[in-house]
């Protein structure tokens, strides 16, 4: 009787899930910075069967990045970079956009600028040459006009910039929050209240690493952002806290519709995906583990997620979404009473 | 071994040729377990002329100077956990390096990438100018498993030739051109080769997996080499430079038409190669962009 339950529920296995309007295969999506910036080889992480897929964070103006190393790995599950957003422009950039999309799914396109209106011109020219969304990176360093922070780090600024780029396109808007700041619900607030339609969380948590033999910082340009399996759990807390604060905001009747978390960071199994969904991911984001796994990583983890419903018991994956915010409701916060 | 930069001595210069010298550099794991056609990740940590300051103080122009580029090993020596990388003074790095004196310490990753086969009994190997570097190691590896080795070497100029005596002691056959005819044959490196394929067409060249074409310099003539090959009915492996930044296969900068040449590659066979469209005709730069070659 119980294993003809069970086989019932294994044929029923459903990985598809919805993102701001757009129904994917699963929720696995490629991080941005990680094989993106050629439309040939997003179309090859596509084909291992990912969801949707995130380019290299692209800018108004060709920018060579800075001088290597950009990226290492000082210590097991410990990687660092600090890339300084190369990329060819976006108007360069737009024929890789058309590439990547005859892979089928979703092409979210990052952006990042130097003012507000720049991110909007980025966003409208990414809109007109095709991405389904655009992901918002406020969240790397970059030299900016404007500050000599993250204008993630900055809370008027990052409404400045949300609502530049929300007045000059229609498409759906993901921001990437940054975890170096005090509290980062503040800037899920500020992402709801300028009508953003999903939140990205988390980006790269800053970090340094010195060679105790050259004696000098490793990374070409000095400072850079942790990623990797070793920022897994902070990345976890993040997105619970996000997820905690947008039901209170639900619950208060400030929040109208569902606002999707995408979690990211340290993912390097479907153990950690499910981690992800039960704090309210719907959906989530994989990177820094390819130099693990190499692009078998996707496949692998999509085959693992099955599984882990199957042996569950679940069809769908909004059946256990959130399901761990239940205990964590409980961890009094000053706006939830 | 974590793929972040580890120190490494310099143990020995050797000038090899105008702007050409070998550092041989004082590493276990390199030097026992890389394959020709592997390449290594070598970081210039500081300007040569701020190595003896005691607290070292960089301006915008020293940063300038730093980088970490790819560089293919042409030697290793196991018994005495050594390497060497072969390295032309090009820009501001490769000048940089070049000033370094033996005892100081260089930052290094790898070995990284895919390397030549080694799957033939006759090996032609096919090098230009700087290329002749990874393919000296093959030789002597191919060499010590007793392979048939012809090699067909073209340098611009006498005074940029490598290796050449030492070469001839590990081919069975080898022809070295020079454009200006200042050695060996006059003209490029590709017309020799082709002449050889033509000569020796009727005595069993392409026939079988027992023979293999490796090749290595400049992209046009790879272009050429590989357009030969098919035309000959041969098998090919020939390694590919791009702009590096990562090289561990994550960041995909280096990507040539899906292939990524840091992990993909940089030795890629004949089957790939001819999905590579955009061979000797594109590369990107360290922004993404593409240019002409």
């Amino acid at each position: 009787m119980n294993n003809q339950l069970v086989k019932v529920v294994r044929e029923k296995v459903d990985l598809s899930t919805e993102l701001c309007g757009f129904k994917l295969k699963n929720p696995m999506i490629l991080a941005s910075g990680f094989l993106g910036s050629s439309g040939d080889l997003l179309k090859k992480v596509v084909a291992k069967g990912v969801g949707a897929v995130v380019t290299k964070t692209v800018g108004m103006e060709e920018r060579p990045g800075y001088k290597n190393p950009t990226v290492i790995e000082p210590m097991q599950n410990v990687i660092l970079n600090a890339m300084g957003l190369p990329n060819p422009g976006c108007r360069e950039f737009a024929k890789e956009i058309g590439i990547a999309k005859e892979g089928g799914v979703p092409v979210i396109v990052s952006i990042f600028g130097t003012t507000p209106e720049e991110f909007a011109e980025v966003a409208s020219e990414m809109d007109h040459a095709g991405a389904d969304m655009i992901e918002i990176n406020i969240s790397c360093p970059q030299p900016y006009e404007m500050s000599d922070k993250l204008i993630g780090q900055n809370l008027g600024l990052t409404r400045k910039v949300l609502t530049a780029v929300r007045n000059a396109t229609k498409i759906p808007l993901i921001v990437k929050l940054s975890p170096n700041v005090t509290d980062i619900t503040d800037f899920a607030t500020a992402a709801v209240e300028c009508n953003i339609d999903a939140i990205c969380a988390i980006n790269t948590i800053q970090a340094l690493e010195i060679d105790p033999v050259l004696e000098r910082p490793v990374l070409g340009n000095l400072l850079g952002g942790q990623s990797g399996p070793s920022i897994r759990c902070i990345a976890l807390r993040k997105v619970a806290d996000i997820a905690l604060c947008l039901d209170r905001m639900k619950n208060k009747g400030k929040l109208e519709k569902d606002i999707p978390i995408i979690g990211v960071g340290g993912i390097r199994d479907a153990a950690d995906v499910v981690r992800f969904m039960l704090v309210g991911a719907t959906c989530v984001q994989v990177g820094s583990s390819i130099l693990y796994d190499d692009m078998r990583i996707f496949p692998k983890i999509i085959k693992g997620l099955e599984a882990h419903m199957r042996a569950k018991g679940y069809a769908k994956t909004n059946e256990f979404k959130g399901k761990a915010l239940g205990l964590l409701k409980h961890v009094s916060h000053p706006e939830a009473n | 071994m974590f793929r972040t930069p580890r120190p490494t001595r310099i143990i020995r210069i050797v000038d090899e040729a105008e702007k050409v010298k070998t550092f041989y550099l004082q590493d276990a794991k390199v030097a026992r377990s890389s394959k020709a056609g592997q390449f290594v990740l070598v970081w210039v940590p500081f300007p040569a002329n701020k190595l003896g300051e005691k607290k070292i103080d960089l301006d915008a122009h020293d940063f300038e100077l730093l980088d970490q580029i790819p560089m293919s090993i042409s030697f290793t020596d196991p018994a005495n956990e050594s390497f060497g990388i072969t390295v032309k003074e090009t820009g501001e790095t490769t000048s940089e390096l070049h000033k370094y004196p033996v005892g100081q310490d260089l930052g290094i990753i790898g070995p990284l990438g895919h390397s030549f086969s080694y799957k033939a009994d006759t090996c032609i190997l096919v090098g230009g100018g700087m290329g002749v570097a990874p393919l000296r190691f093959l030789a002597s590896e191919l060499a010590a498993r007793k392979r048939k080795l012809i090699g067909i070497m073209g340098f611009r100029t006498k005074r940029e030739m490598l290796f050449v005596e030492e070469m001839r002691k590990m081919f069975d056959e080898l022809i070295v051109t020079t454009d200006d005819g200042s050695y060996g044959e006059k003209g490029f490196v590709t017309s020799y080769f082709e002449k050889y394929l033509g000569e020796h067409r009727n005595q069993g060249l392409g026939r079988g997996p027992g023979i293999v074409v490796c090749s290595c310099g400049p992209e046009l003539m790879l272009k050429k080499v590989l357009n030969l090959c098919e035309q000959f009915k041969l098998r090919a492996e020939v390694s590919l430079e791009r702009y590096i930044h990562c090289g561990i296969g994550i960041c995909g900068f280096c990507s040539i038409n899906g292939y990524r040449v840091c992990r993909d590659g940089p030795v890629f066979p004949s089957a790939r190669l001819r999905k590579i469209k955009d061979l000797g005709l594109f590369r990107k730069n360290s922004s993404g962009k593409k240019e002409n070659i």
